[in-house]
């Protein structure tokens, strides 16, 4: 079912938190959300890296918003790839109900030919489905099996996070549910998930090492997998010990380890660190499937 | 013996005003009962806990029977009712337990003669065993199950009436004499156990109601220099006041004296020749500081109504309008003293904190009532106190599977506990996985001792610093922090990341600043949170994970 006569591009946006070697080989277009600080607005990962929105957060004042890119912004984007050649786009974005990034691109996309994609993921939960969809784009496969795939890939996929402090999602405002969860009194090191496109508590642990357990068990509770990944926002000395242990829990599948990227890093703060894995397909599970 | 032919045929008013003898009895003699303790930290007042079980089941007894008081059985299936809601503390549980055996066994009886008593006793030593997971003898349990079985073999024998009675008695007391034999910390602590001695007292109240034989006029336990017959006539009014009283050669005898002629009861002081602490109830706190100030300069004043705390005593408890709604599936709630403990709490989602009164246990009642106004679906309760772990499952017991009792036996197990809490999911699931974090802590208390012993093999000195970790008294010394670190030493043997100590309204000033440091030279790689917590009793508490 190879197509031959038509050329598919795929855009996702910044939130995705794949490294640029894996975008660049796949040919992905990564469309920036904005980093806010007061009045100043920034590209994510392009006006500034990681490295400088961390520093810069530890000396400012005022703490950082986000926005989603506006319409205009995928608008250029996708008639520049039209431009290029491109018969058709698959647009895939952060959870809905995180971001107004995909209804961003909904408009922007407007009579041009795009199929968008809700992910209800976020950071390398909606990177590894991107990944997963450019690769069944390269062997071949159509819009509908690579939206097939996106979708089905995000559903095997959770991401956990440990923050060093509620404080920044609380500001954020991302949690959904379980106000309860934002205990201030105690030292608490939270564990959060992505579940159904939305912020959910996933534990409360008291030191930063037991939170890093706590993300490790849940990863392994989620065995037989392909693919495993971890992240952190400045910190770049507990990746190490995330990968030897990733490793060791599944060491035939996939590994991808990224940096949070500034957007998201506003809402987990610095300290953050992240895993999670993509379990193996199952019997839902498409019959096209990238090798 | 007046009248040896005496024939027993107790209707309800009988049974009545034999139990209110007995009250009367029991509150002469409870704060003796409170001061036979083997830990010698001033918390565990089974005299007043088994006190307010008492009365809250009499309560029930008149409340319940306007209008139909003559029946014995009926009668005493409402106090029984009442008891075991009313129960505060595992004395009090226990002793519900005892009154809930004489009301089944005396179930339809209009009346109850000497035979159906004894009979009656005997029931009621049985349930009470059979409600206790692990029965332990040296306890109350062995009071009842002896004097109940003298009272069924004099029966049996041909005793009359009266026979029977003393010799239930005299068993009683004589059981309570032994308990030390049975119960090695008992032993080692030099004292009999304050809930047998409980249930002797009630026993000889009884006695003293049905044969009509006047009370003694002078208690008949003595703990302590503070007992007074009439001071029990204050129990839930004046002002708990505290102070501390800098000087040199103070004496405690004459300051106690001098608080008792104040008309202060539940007196408490502490401390060396230069500085004592003072705990005292009084109508006028201002009597108790004109004492203190006659002998050096006072500190730390402090007067709390102790009506108004009664009444403060559960926090959200004027709710009327409480929309279920808007309750969580599952509801937390958690027992706690002192205000920054119970923030702590309601910080990690405890949707009900019942706040401890000094000295008084909350009741099985309290916490089933606080349960349904935390969870939609279900609740679960923190006791966070090991004496509040009987009530709670005996409110467990009574909530047709509403409540679930996680067993936290101190505030810091209970908030590490509170971490794993969810608003919803399966209840069974979310306490499961409460109960096992909970086994990741370690406990540690820091008081003052208020009496000379040897507790678990650690010989205490009245007035020494005393650690405890687990329940088990590990270390006495002559500074809080001393203690505090010995505590810490024995509750990081198997480890542990982080230490979190809990400032209780007696901390010293400065410890937030002081403690990081101290603790920080013997444990480098323990994390150190300070919390202020405002508990009684303990100035610091301590929990290792």
């Amino acid at each position: 079912m190879t197509n031959t006569t038509s050329t598919i591009r795929i855009v996702t946006d910044s939130t995705c938190d794949l490294p640029t070697d894996i975008v660049e080989a796949l040919g992905i277009t990564v469309v920036p959300l904005t980093v806010l600080f007061g009045e100043e607005e920034l590209r994510d990962g392009v006006d500034i890296t990681a490295e400088q929105f961390f520093r810069r957060l530890g000396r400012e004042k005022v703490l950082p918003t986000t926005a989603a890119p506006g319409p205009g912004v995928f608008r250029t984007v996708y008639e520049r790839l039209v431009a290029e050649g491109a018969t058709h786009i698959v647009s895939i974005h952060v959870s809905s109900k995180l971001s107004a990034t995909l209804e961003s691109a909904r408009q922007g996309g407007t009579g041009l030919p795009v199929t968008h994609v809700d992910s209800l993921q976020v950071s390398l939960a909606l990177g590894v489905p991107v990944m997963e969809a450019a690769r069944a784009l390269q062997q071949g496969a159509t819009v509908e099996q690579i939206v097939a795939v996106a979708l089905d890939t995000a559903r095997r996929t959770q991401i956990f996070f440990t923050l060093e402090t509620l404080e920044y999602l609380r500001r954020g405002g991302r949690m959904s549910r379980g106000q309860e969860f934002f205990g201030s009194l105690l030292q608490i090191k939270p564990v959060i998930t992505v579940q159904d496109g939305e912020v959910h508590p996933a534990a409360r642990m008291r030191t930063k090492a037991k939170a890093v357990e706590e993300l490790l068990r849940r990863c392994s509770d989620m065995r037989p997998v392909a693919t495993v990944f971890a992240l952190h926002a400045s910190t770049p000395e507990e990746l190490a010990h995330l990968r030897d242990r990733l490793h060791g829990l599944a060491p035939e599948s996939k590994y991808v380890e990224s940096r949070i990227t500034p957007v998201i890093g506003v809402h987990v703060g610095p300290g953050a660190v992240s895993a999670g894995v993509t379990r193996a397909p199952d019997a839902q599970s498409p019959s096209f499937l990238p090798a | 013996m007046a009248d040896a032919a005496l024939t027993l045929a107790l209707d309800a008013p009988a049974l009545r005003r034999a139990f209110e003898v007995a009250e009367r009895w029991l509150a002469t003699n409870r704060e003796g009962i409170n001061a036979i303790n083997v830990y010698p930290v001033p918390d565990g007042d089974t005299g007043t806990n088994m006190l307010l079980t008492w009365r809250a089941a009499l309560k029930g007894g008149v409340e319940g029977s306007e209008g139909n008081a003559s029946d014995a059985g009926a009668y005493l299936g409402l106090v029984a009712r009442a008891a075991l809601m009313g129960a505060r503390g595992n004395s009090g549980v226990i002793l519900s337990q005892i009154i809930r055996g004489l009301a089944e066994t005396s179930a339809g009886a209009a009346t109850l003669d000497t035979p159906a008593l004894a009979r009656g006793f005997e029931g009621a030593s049985a349930t009470a065993y059979a409600a206790v997971t692990n029965p332990v003898e040296g306890t109350m349990l062995t009071v009842i199950r002896e004097a109940s079985a003298a009272a069924v073999e004099a029966q049996a024998s041909g005793e009359g009436t009266e026979g029977v009675l003393y010799i239930m008695l005299t068993e009683a007391f004589a059981s309570v004499k032994r308990t030390p034999e049975l119960l090695p910390r008992l032993r080692e602590a030099g004292v009999v156990d304050s809930g047998g001695m409980g249930v002797a007292v009630i026993l000889q109240g009884i006695v003293c109601g049905i044969l009509d034989h006047p009370l003694p006029t002078e208690p008949l336990v003595t703990g302590t220099a503070e007992v007074q017959a009439d001071a029990v006539e204050h129990e839930g009014h004046g002002f708990c006041t505290e102070f501390v009283i800098s000087g040199a050669a103070l004496d405690r005898a004459t300051i106690e004296g001098e608080l008792v002629a104040a008309g202060g009861s539940s007196i408490l002081v502490v401390g060396d020749p230069s500085m004592l602490r003072v705990h005292v109830h009084v109508a006028a706190p201002e009597h108790a500081f004109d004492v203190g100030e006659r002998h050096g300069t006072l500190a730390a004043r402090k007067a709390e109504d102790m009506q108004a705390q009664h009444e403060a005593w559960m926090d959200d408890r004027d709710d009327d309008d409480l929309d279920p709604a808007s309750l969580p599936s599952i509801g937390l709630v958690a027992v706690a003293e002192g205000r920054g403990i119970a923030a702590a709490f309601r910080d990690l989602g405890a949707g009900r904190v019942l706040l401890g009164q000094v000295g008084v246990k909350v009741s099985a009642g309290d916490i089933l009532e606080a349960a349904r106004r935390a969870g939609r679906d279900h609740a679960i309760v923190l006791p966070n106190d090991k004496d509040v772990l009987m009530s709670a499952q005996q409110a467990a017991a009574a909530s047709d599977g509403f409540l679930t009792v996680v067993p936290s036996r101190s505030p810091a197990s209970g908030l590490t506990a509170a971490l794993e809490y969810r608003g919803d999911g399966d209840a069974a699931t979310v306490a499961a996985a409460m109960v096992e974090v909970m086994a990741g802590v370690r406990a540690v208390e820091v008081s003052r001792s208020v009496r000379t012993a040897t507790v678990d093999g650690v010989a205490v000195r009245e007035g020494d610093a005393i650690a405890l970790v687990d329940g088990r008294m590990v270390a006495a010394t002559e500074t809080l922090e001393d203690a505090l670190l010995a505590g810490l030493d024995v509750a990081t043997e198997d480890g542990g990341e982080i230490v979190t100590i809990y400032l209780g309204q007696d901390a010293p000033a400065d410890a937030a600043e002081r403690l990081p440091r101290l603790i920080g030279e013997r444990h480098p790689d323990l994390e150190i949170q300070i919390v202020p917590g405002g508990q009684p009793y303990y100035p610091y508490l301590a929990g290792v994970e």
